[in-house]
């Protein structure tokens, strides 16, 4: 009796070990049969800044994607920015093109912008192109006169844009300008084309503005650092699956005279530069949304924010410094 | 009666049955199971350096853990950048002094090699572990 127990334990732990055994071999045999992925990153110039590419995806198409990334951004560069002599530029240049002719890129762009303006009382505006040149920015920033600037408002705003069936024309003199929008939009351009190729998470950072996500096998929570407007230290870390963050901030390319900050965010009222806000950082489902309405809100601050549809984003935080320097933070929204 | 080198479990039939060759089986199982799982691990595992490329006005990272060679443009031509068992090095130069090449593997993170006339250097860094550095800032 003793001995058929002895033996009975006996094969019962043969039986496990052998079970355990089977379950390793398979997960080890699963595991090699599964597609290897890598991650890869690639820090490039582009938009007159820097751009940041993450890519999770199998071994042998990861630097393909990247590669392609690269240059799509680097299309798009050239078609939307003021500096080349792309479809922007071009369309500056000669007042109108037809819209047979204008890429579906231009076309996207005009539309998110006019409804982003519709959204917020027009203080997100890509027409006050002739007003960024009068201010300098972003080659040679310096105060101008008011006699131009108020010259360049008189030819700002997209009342100055006529769309008809087959032409988008310009008025006299008023130049657009996606810089407030464009890094976004190809941060989601360029995010999608990843996606699009067979990358499994994908983080696309332009000059600070994102666009990320992956598929729920990668499960990869991307770590969004937003910085202290004033501090070169993070304020806070957002951790977002799939998604966009975008940051408008009066420290990047601000001139200083008597003291104050005159900061490259102009306010198509006025004609002068945002005053009041640090920073504002918008987190949304597309870059580009949060792209623009981060610059928005930058110049109309609380209110706009207040008003803005909470369809159009999750989170929205501003940093306000009063008179003395100091700061305070408002938010709407959660991630 | 106590036999001189015999001991005293060795006594019977049935004591001696204990050491029965089919007994080897448990510790075999188990040695076997560990040397599968010790294999499955550490091919999942790696080793936290990167390999960090810099070209004209480019920058890429790369995991140190897979070998491989690949080719990058330099102001004087092509070089050949090779990973090979956790180190990395410039393998190829068109550069007229071969610095570069001749400074061998780089193991360590902090080890460099820099090729100046084609305007790019390769150098290991420790990648930082989750929980600590972001992936991306917005500002």
């Amino acid at each position: 009796m003793s001995g058929s127990r002895k033996l009975s334990s006996y094969v019962l732990m043969v039986v496990l070990l052998l079970t355990i055994l089977i379950a390793v071999l398979v997960r080890a045999i699963f595991t090699q049969n599964q597609p290897e992925l890598v991650e890869l990153r690639r820090r490039t110039p582009v938009l007159g800044t820097y751009a940041t590419y993450t890519v999770i995806a199998q071994e042998e198409s990861a630097a393909h994607i990247l590669g392609e990334m690269d240059s799509l951004a680097g299309h798009l560069d050239f078609e939307l920015g003021v500096f080349s002599q792309g479809e922007v530029s071009l369309l500056n240049s000669r007042g109108y093109a037809c819209t047979s002719e204008m890429s579906i890129d231009l076309k996207h762009l005009l539309e998110v912008s006019f409804l982003i303006a519709s959204v917020t009382d027009s203080l997100f505006d890509p027409s006050i192109g002739a007003l960024v040149n009068v201010w300098g920015f972003p080659h040679d920033p310096h105060i101008p006169d008011s006699i131009s600037i108020e010259n360049a408002l008189s030819i700002s705003g997209l009342e100055n844009l006529t769309i008809s069936d087959d032409t988008i024309r310009l008025n006299s003199g008023t130049l657009l300008d996606f810089g407030a929008i464009a890094k976004g939009y190809t941060a989601d351009r360029v995010y999608d084309l990843a996606v699009e190729r067979g990358a499994n998470a994908v983080l696309v950072e332009i000059g600070g503005e994102i666009r990320c996500g992956g598929d729920s096998e990668t499960g990869r929570i991307w770590r969004l650092a937003v910085r202290n407007p004033r501090l070169d230290e993070i304020q806070e870390m957002i951790m977002l699956e799939n998604g966009a963050v975008a940051t408008s901030g009066d420290y990047e390319s601000c001139i200083f005279e008597n003291g104050c900050r005159f900061c490259h965010i102009l306010d198509p009222r006025t004609g002068y530069p945002q005053t009041g806000v640090a920073s504002v950082t918008v987190v949304a489902e597309r870059s580009m949304i949060a792209d623009a309405l981060a610059t928005a809100i930058a110049v109309g601050g609380t209110d706009i924010a207040y008003s803005v549809p909470d369809s159009l984003f999750s989170l929205i935080i501003i940093i306000m410094e009063d008179e003395g320097g100091n700061l305070t933070e408002w938010r709407r929204g959660e991630v | 009666m106590h036999i001189i080198g015999q001991t005293p479990y060795m006594k019977s039939d049935k004591d001696i049955s204990f050491f029965r060759l089919t007994d080897l089986l448990i510790p075999l199982i188990a040695g076997l199971v560990l040397l599968v799982l010790h294999l499955s691990n550490s091919a999942q595992d790696s080793d936290g350096l990167l390999l960090v490329i810099h070209t004209a006005g480019n920058t890429e990272y790369l995991p140190l853990d897979r070998d491989t060679s690949f080719r990058v443009n330099g102001n004087m031509g092509q070089l050949e950048i090779q990973i090979d068992s956790s180190r990395a090095r410039i393998s190829e130069s068109p550069c007229p002094g071969q610095d570069c090449v001749r400074k061998g593997w780089l193991t360590s993170a902090g080890d460099l090699a820099i090729c100046i006339p084609s305007g790019v250097f390769i150098c290991i860094k420790t990648e930082s572990s989750e929980g600590e550095s972001p992936d991306a800032i917005t500002y």
